[in-house]
């Protein structure tokens, strides 16, 4: 993946309390994608809250693939079931460019009848997140999922 | 909605605003299974389109997420089984044994959904 700049070492010593998803000090920016107003805040809290890392956030697939190239962030976490441009079509056009192409995605699914993990094998997914999520250990898995 | 300010810990503000919020999506899912009634109505009456369909298949599919994440644990997995219910729903559609099924599946739903407990947060 390209250096974005999007990465920032936390200053040290400033007695700012840490949730368990920050195992690294480095602040990552992750754009929470969801046709879902209130799944998308709930998350978009839990990764700033717990994770403490910046949040960017998108409604639609085309609005993630406006933002993905114009913030490039370190990773999409993003609802596969939307209207219109669906999650595996949204990752279909991030690959497609080559400025968003390497951007990690975590796909976020209720998906009924497995979790998709072979369907979604060629898209290169990082991994996949089952809906209903625990925001509590939200960034954990994300985290995990990455190798942050 | 930005952070519920509190003198605890980050996970402990977290679940203020997962409790907070959680009042906006009962209402959201409330009105969901208004779209699944209309299926069901639709089907009971012959006249289930495929787009209805599409749209009750959708709306459980957003119960699903929605009311899991917000502690309603239970109605999650009842919209669960509407979603995969109407997934695989076929015209002329199912026989009353199987539609009187999903009609209490919904009411239960319903129920599940418009209480004040939360199976946790």
């Amino acid at each position: 993946m390209a250096s974005t700049g999007a990465n920032r070492r936390r200053g040290g010593g400033d007695g700012r309390e840490r949730g368990a998803a920050q195992v690294r000090d480095v602040i990552h920016r992750v754009l929470v994608v969801d046709d879902d107003d209130l799944l998308r805040e709930v998350a978009k809290v839990s990764l700033e809250m717990v994770g403490g890392w910046d949040v960017l956030t998108a409604g639609s697939g085309s609005e993630a693939c406006a933002v993905a190239l114009e913030e490039r962030p370190d990773a999409l976490l993003l609802d596969v079931m939307m209207p219109g441009m669906d999650g595996p079509s949204t990752v279909v056009a991030l690959r497609g460019d080559p400025a968003t192409r390497d951007i990690p995605v975590i796909f976020l699914t209720a998906k009924v009848g497995g979790d998709g993990r072979q369907e979604w094998s060629h898209l290169g997914v990082a991994g996949v997140i089952a809906k209903p999520f625990d925001p509590m250990s939200l960034p954990a898995e994300v985290a995990q999922l990455l190798g942050w | 909605m930005g952070p519920v300010p509190t003198d605890d810990g980050p996970e402990d503000a977290l679940q203020a605003v997962v409790r907070a919020l959680g009042a906006s999506a009962r209402e959201s899912n409330l009105a969901r299974t208004g779209v699944l009634e209309e299926a069901l109505a639709a089907l009971d009456a012959g006249a289930l389109s495929g787009e209805l369909r599409e749209c009750a298949v959708s709306a459980a599919h957003q119960v699903v997420g929605s009311a899991g994440t917000f502690g309603k644990h239970r109605s999650s997995a009842l919209a669960a089984e509407l979603e995969q219910w109407f997934r695989e729903v076929a015209p002329p559609g199912p026989d009353p044994a199987r539609l009187g099924w999903a009609r209490g599946r919904l009411g239960e739903l319903r129920a599940d959904l418009a209480s004040d407990h939360q199976d946790d947060v």
